[in-house]
């Protein structure tokens, strides 16, 4: 079997991100990524100045420069790859490029549903679901979603939980 | 327990509310306990840092500063006791509510129904005053700590906070406090003893958990680095480290003491500990994972330990008074039973084992592992010197999972993971083939979806009110 059927949908399909959310994943990448570079290579230039040792700083200039480039060129395959199915009493979601997995969570386990919107998402006009569990490893969370489609998802979930709830 | 509680001294007749207090001799129990945590305390940093003190003459004032923080932490504790006493006070009739009015004023409510557990707990100095500790635990925050309470108070109150808990007393109903003339309280539940644990086998247990491993280590170490006279010459502060490390060979003998477990109508009550004496009561249905571990030295002496996890667990707290084991050390004989007093029909020890796939061995050189389907549960059990074993029921499976690192993509297998609460350790099928990772995926759904269907409907277990 190979690994894609490994993670095959319990639908028809996975239902996809917001394409509005690339830009969002793309921002908050630059940005973090960024700001750990300078946050490393500043000290780095400050020691090695003047110093023999100065090829050391360019060499983790090149580094950076490097995982700066494979962490933006594989954001875009990141959000492809992220999916999520809405069942009757469960919800599955499945992420991960390194790491791959696939998460099922029951409605009747809810124990919180909260929209969040980071700065970025805002910009966009973005929401992201989060479900919380008395589980903090079975959480899962649906970035990039519009708005309004984010408050249909976690009403949909509140009122199926509300129907199937098991407690602990 | 079996006569009517008599009514602690602070216990006025109040015509309307009976509300309660502490024992006056909080403040003795509590200076007493403060004198004991100092000692330990500092006998365990003095061992730790006995380098310095090699000379006795420089023990003089050392000993003298430590005398004086002794008596004026006794002092500190005795005043906050008597603070406590006077200041809390406490209700229980058609609710439960603890005020405390010092500096910081708080009044909590606790909604019967969200009461997870009622543990009375019996340090040496509070058991020689007669004084216990009761905690209440809620499930998450809220859970408050009565200290200290008459012994046959603390029972009381656990006994009507555990039946109004149970439903079994209907919330009109006064408790007994209001009427201490009666004769047998209606809800005193009697306890029949279904596990003892074997004397000789908590003495081994003891020894072999921790002693063996660590002190045959330290004195290879000894005489490999030292030689042989070097060792006897030299190194007393090392020998201090040595007796440090061998102190948990009687503190875990100390602590799993006397371990009983009866049953009573409101669950199972767990009691041990040799000084402090613990004592939990147990519902089965909280029971999230059990699991049975057993050392290498375990091991060759066939015993093992049954450890469970609960729902409000109190693992982390600092005096460690929850009590996660249900059998510290004994037989896989013992072990079959104490699990069947949790989940009857589930017997680890005739588990259909599978082993992993042959091809996630590559990953996994170290230790085998397998796992198991069985009619209720899922288990996994890893073994190289060591042997673990977890098994999770399906009505408890909060979610699943499956997934896959990289190493396992290119080894060409998958794991199935099940998610637990955050008291308890997750349980992850790893390195199965991707057919049997999915598929075992699906069939864990099908049947975690089926137990959730069967469980009597619960009541959310959010956490009490606290104003």
């Amino acid at each position: 079997m190979p690994s894609d059927q490994l993670f095959l949908p319990p639908a028809q399909q996975w239902q996809r991100l917001s394409p509005k959310y690339l830009w969002v994943k793309l921002i908050g990448t630059v940005i973090g990524w960024l700001i750990f570079f300078a946050a490393v290579l500043s000290p780095a230039r400050l020691l090695t100045t003047d110093s023999p040792f100065e090829w050391v700083f360019w060499l983790l200039v090149a580094l950076a420069v490097v995982v700066f480039a494979w962490r933006v060129a594989r954001v875009p395959r990141w959000v492809r790859r992220f999916g999520y199915a809405e069942r009757d009493d469960d919800v599955f979601v499945t992420s991960g490029l390194f790491r791959r997995q696939l998460t099922c969570v029951p409605y009747g386990r809810m124990q919180l549903v909260e929209v969040a919107a980071g700065p970025i998402e805002r910009l966009f006009g973005l929401a992201s679901v989060n479900m919380v569990t008395a589980s903090s490893t079975g959480a899962i969370s649906i970035p990039g979603l519009d708005r309004a489609q984010a408050e249909a998802v976690r009403d949909r979930f509140i009122n199926r939980g509300e129907h199937l709830r098991a407690g602990i | 327990m079996g006569e009517p509680s008599a009514p602690s001294p602070a216990t006025g007749p109040a015509p309307v509310r009976n509300v309660e207090r502490p024992s006056p001799l909080t403040g003795v129990a509590n200076a007493w306990l403060a004198i004991v945590a100092v000692i330990v305390f500092g006998g365990r940093e003095l061992l730790e840092n006995a380098r310095g003190f090699a000379d006795p003459s420089d023990w003089k004032w050392p000993a003298l500063f430590a005398l004086g923080a002794i008596l004026l932490i006794a002092l500190g504790g005795l005043i906050v006791g008597l603070i406590q006493w006077r200041t809390t006070t406490f209700i229980v009739d058609d609710e439960f509510r603890i005020e405390r009015r010092f500096i910081h004023t708080s009044i909590a409510r606790i909604d019967f129904t969200k009461v997870q557990s009622v543990d009375i707990t019996r340090p040496l100095a509070a058991r020689l005053l007669g004084l216990a500790e009761v905690t209440i635990d809620v499930g998450g925050e809220g859970g408050q700590r009565l200290r200290f309470l008459t012994l046959e108070r603390a029972e009381a109150l656990r006994d009507v906070l555990l039946a109004r808990m149970a439903g079994a007393l209907p919330p009109h109903q006064v408790p007994d406090d209001a009427h201490p003339d009666d004769a047998p309280r209606p809800f005193e539940a009697p306890a029949e003893v279904v596990y003892r644990a074997n004397p000789s086998n908590i003495v081994l247990g003891a020894v072999l958990s921790f002693g063996v491993g660590g002190v045959l280590l330290v004195a290879v170490l000894l005489v490999l680095f030292l030689g042989p006279f070097g060792v006897v010459a030299g190194a007393a502060w090392l020998w201090l480290s040595v007796l440090a490390a061998l102190w948990q060979v009687p503190k875990q003998l100390l602590t799993n003491w006397g371990f009983v477990i009866e049953r009573t109508p409101n669950g199972l009550r767990i009691q041990r500990g040799a000084l402090t004496r613990v004592q939990t009561t147990l519902r089965p249905e909280r029971v999230q994972t059990i699991a049975l571990r057993q050392s290498l030295f375990l091991r060759w002496a066939g015993l093992v330990t049954v450890q469970i996890s609960i729902l409000g667990n109190k693992l982390g707290d600092e005096q460690g008074t929850g009590i996660n084991v249900l059998m510290p050390f004994g037989r896989f004989d013992e072990a079959r039973h104490v699990i069947s007093l949790i989940w009857p029909g589930v017997d680890p020890t005739a588990f259909a084992w599978r082993l992993q796939d042959p091809r996630g061995r590559r990953l996994t050189w170290a230790a085998q592992r397998w796992w198991a389907l069985e009619p209720q549960t899922v288990a996994t059990r890893r073994a190289m010197l060591s042997d673990e074993v977890l098994i999770v029921p399906f009505a408890r499976i909060q979610g699943l999972g499956v997934s896959q690192g990289p190493l396992q993509r290119l080894a060409g297998v998958a794991t199935c993971d099940v998610h637990n609460i955050d008291a308890a350790p997750d349980l992850a099928v790893s390195h199965l083939s991707p057919e049997d990772a999915r598929g075992l995926f699906e069939e864990l759904r099908r049947r975690s979806t089926a137990a959730r269907g069967a469980l009597p409907a619960t009541p959310s277990n959010g956490p009490s009110i606290t104003q």
